[in-house]
């Protein structure tokens, strides 16, 4: 055995790894541990998969329904929540949102009543707590919102910038049966180029008395209608309100003139926030709206070559055209001598030995035969050379 | 040699009570497992790049010098090291939104320690530079670009299709009380869990406002929708 191993006895290699695998297993407990407080409908409806994340309610005037909500602590250490239920209220863009703890409720947040507002959870531990909720008399026909809010109790103190709470809630959608409309408006539609990307945002406002879970599509296509690309998702769009989305788009590689559009689609049928089979889908089109796109510098420069070797293949087309027009025209014919070459013919005639091979299709290397006819310029044409002016 | 075989085999027999402390394993002619994975909840906060929660997380605009001028101070929220983290662990079933506002409703100010000088987040007349007509007496206004910044799919599987970036927007108060920063669609991924870093802040601070540090509280929100 060399000296090495004799140091190392059996046991202590059969410690080593004991001890290394103990060290090596705290992160992964630390990980699979790690976690934050929140909530979820306690009794979701079997027969619609919203419940399972929101609360869907259908509440007559002056009736009450009860539910309650499942608090969750799945951290590893013990947690007071507060628990309280607000209004919602309409971000920007129109995103659903929910009031803070410091506005009073007018809506629904006032219809709910909580069993409590503080619960202490053990470390990954679990507690129920329920409400009511209960429709007012004067109650508005249609869709009101509001929110269950659970956040972890802090304490506030002065820490200078922009000091973070957070908290997590869930949607409390409650309907008062009544006179029910569904209406949907398509309003404008934005576009921007930023960097490599183009933004192309729709909106569109909900006139009805209730949301309305509306699938927006946004498309990109050439100006003679070929589609490029195009993004379908599906949002909720609170009653009275505008909602406006931001669909990011790869920027089109040879840049140019582009057409976007957009198309909003939502159920018709009296079903409120479930999945119904009896879909009566309505489908409303916008006016496709042209924008232009810079093109990527390699695109552009291909572009310039491209334009660049037309435009001299055009500028050569129409000298040779204009060639064989005054040939027909002008040009009369010559007899060549013993002596003559193309360069003496072309001299004597004023006029690019060159211009006078092209024009008589005389390849390399232009011999000529005595007694050819060859087409020589006139008196008058544009090819002549012009002698240099004396001064 | 065979000492040390022992000796390994002692040790992987040691280890395997020890993680098995706890367990017992009946032998049984017919034995089923069975496993349960229960639903998440729909949260929101602030890690680092290891995913470890950041307690007290705050974010600070650039310092500036006292002016009489008007004048713009800028900031990023949600950085590599303070990561704007939503996990949605099956959930939210038909999207969810990410939104800030101020904790304290749209009469919060910006406030030294103490709360003796103030300036607002929420005025727009003249873009913050002057009082307007407002329930308070403070000129300020604070604004937020979520599409300026970078939203990143953080589990395997789970992609960041379908979750748009809000507008950038300025707070108003009575109009714009709550900005978006995030808004996934009900076709987003179910199961995901995102960061969001590199929101741009921008803060117009009135002229002559007192020398001193100010803070403000905002509260992130995460609603199932």
């Amino acid at each position: 055995m060399s000296t090495i191993h004799r140091s190392l006895k059996p046991t202590h290699i059969v410690l080593g790894i004991f001890f290394a695998f103990i060290l090596a297993a705290q992160p992964f407990a630390a990980q699979a541990q790690s976690g934050s407080i929140g909530g979820r409908p306690a009794n979701p409806d079997s027969t619609n998969a919203r419940t399972k994340s929101i609360f869907v309610k259908t509440i007559n005037k002056g009736e009450t329904q009860k539910d309650a909500v499942i608090v969750v602590n799945n951290t590893p250490e013990e947690k007071t929540v507060i628990v309280y239920a607000t209004d919602s209220v309409a971000s920007s863009g129109g995103a659903f949102a929910c009031a803070q703890a410091a506005d009073a409720p007018v809506s629904v947040g006032k219809w709910t009543s909580l069993d409590k507002t503080e619960v202490v959870l053990g470390a990954n531990s679990t507690e129920e707590v329920r409400f009511t909720i209960t429709a007012p008399q004067d109650a508005e026909p249609g869709e009101q919102n509001g929110c269950i809010v659970l956040q972890e109790k802090k304490e506030d103190s002065f820490k200078g910038g922009i000091a973070l709470n957070f908290r997590t809630a869930i949607r409390v959608a409650v309907m008062v049966p009544g006179d029910i409309q569904k209406e949907l408006t398509l309003l404008e539609l934005k576009i921007k180029q930023q960097q490599n990307k183009v933004i192309i945002s729709p909106s569109v406002k909900n006139t009805g008395s209730v949301s309305l879970d509306t699938a927006i599509k946004t498309s990109i296509s050439t100006i003679i209608g070929m589609p490029i690309e195009s993004q379908e998702s599906t949002y909720p769009v609170l009653r009275d309100q505008i909602t406006e989305w931001n669909f990011e788009f790869a920027q089109p590689f040879w840049g140019g003139l582009y057409a976007a559009s957009y198309q909003a689609s939502y159920d018709e049928s009296a079903a409120f926030l479930s999945e119904n089979s009896d879909t009566k889908l309505k489908t409303i089109n916008s006016t496709p709206a042209l924008f232009f796109v810079t093109p990527h510098p390699a695109a552009l420069l291909i572009e310039l070559a491209v334009i660049g070797a037309l435009a001299t293949a055009i500028v050569l087309l129409v000298r040779r055209r204009a060639l064989k027009e005054e040939i027909k025209k002008d040009w009369k014919e010559y007899i060549v001598k013993t002596d003559d070459d193309i360069q003496r013919i072309a001299k004597k005639h004023q006029i690019d030995w060159k211009l006078l091979a092209k024009a008589n299709s005389i390849k390399a290397p232009y011999t000529l035969s005595e007694d050819q006819t060859l087409l020589v310029p006139g008196k008058k044409s544009a090819f002549k050379k012009r002698p240099p002016r004396k001064i | 040699m065979n000492r040390v075989l022992k000796g390994i085999v002692g040790g992987l027999l040691l280890i395997a009570l020890t993680v098995g402390v706890g367990t017992q394993v009946f032998a049984a002619n017919n034995t089923n497992l069975t496993q349960t994975i229960n639903m998440g909840t729909l949260v929101t906060d602030i890690r680092d790049a290891s995913r470890v929660p950041v307690a007290n997380p705050t974010f600070a605009l650039s310092g500036t010098g006292f002016s009489f001028e008007c004048q713009t101070t800028t900031g990023t929220l949600g950085s590599d090291s303070q990561r704007i983290y939503v996990d949605n662990p099956g959930a939210a079933n038909a999207g969810w939104t990410l939104t800030i506002a101020a904790t304290d409703g749209a009469t919060a100010v910006w406030e030294n320690s103490g709360a003796t000088q103030t300036f607002d987040f929420n005025d727009p007349t003249t873009a913050g530079c002057t009082d307007g007509g407002d329930t308070d007496s403070a000129a300020g206004q604070l604004t937020l670009n979520p599409a300026a910044g970078t939203l990143t799919a953080d589990c395997t599987g789970c992609a960041t299709t379908d979750i748009t970036k809000g507008t950038s927007t300025a707070f108003s108060q009575g109009a714009t009380d709550s900005v978006t920063l995030l808004n996934a669609a009900s076709t987003s991924d179910d199961a995901g869990r995102w960061y969001l870093t590199g929101v741009g802040l921008s803060q117009t601070i009135p002229g002559g406002q007192y020398v001193d540090s100010y803070s403000v509280n905002l509260t992130i929100t995460t609603t199932a929708s």
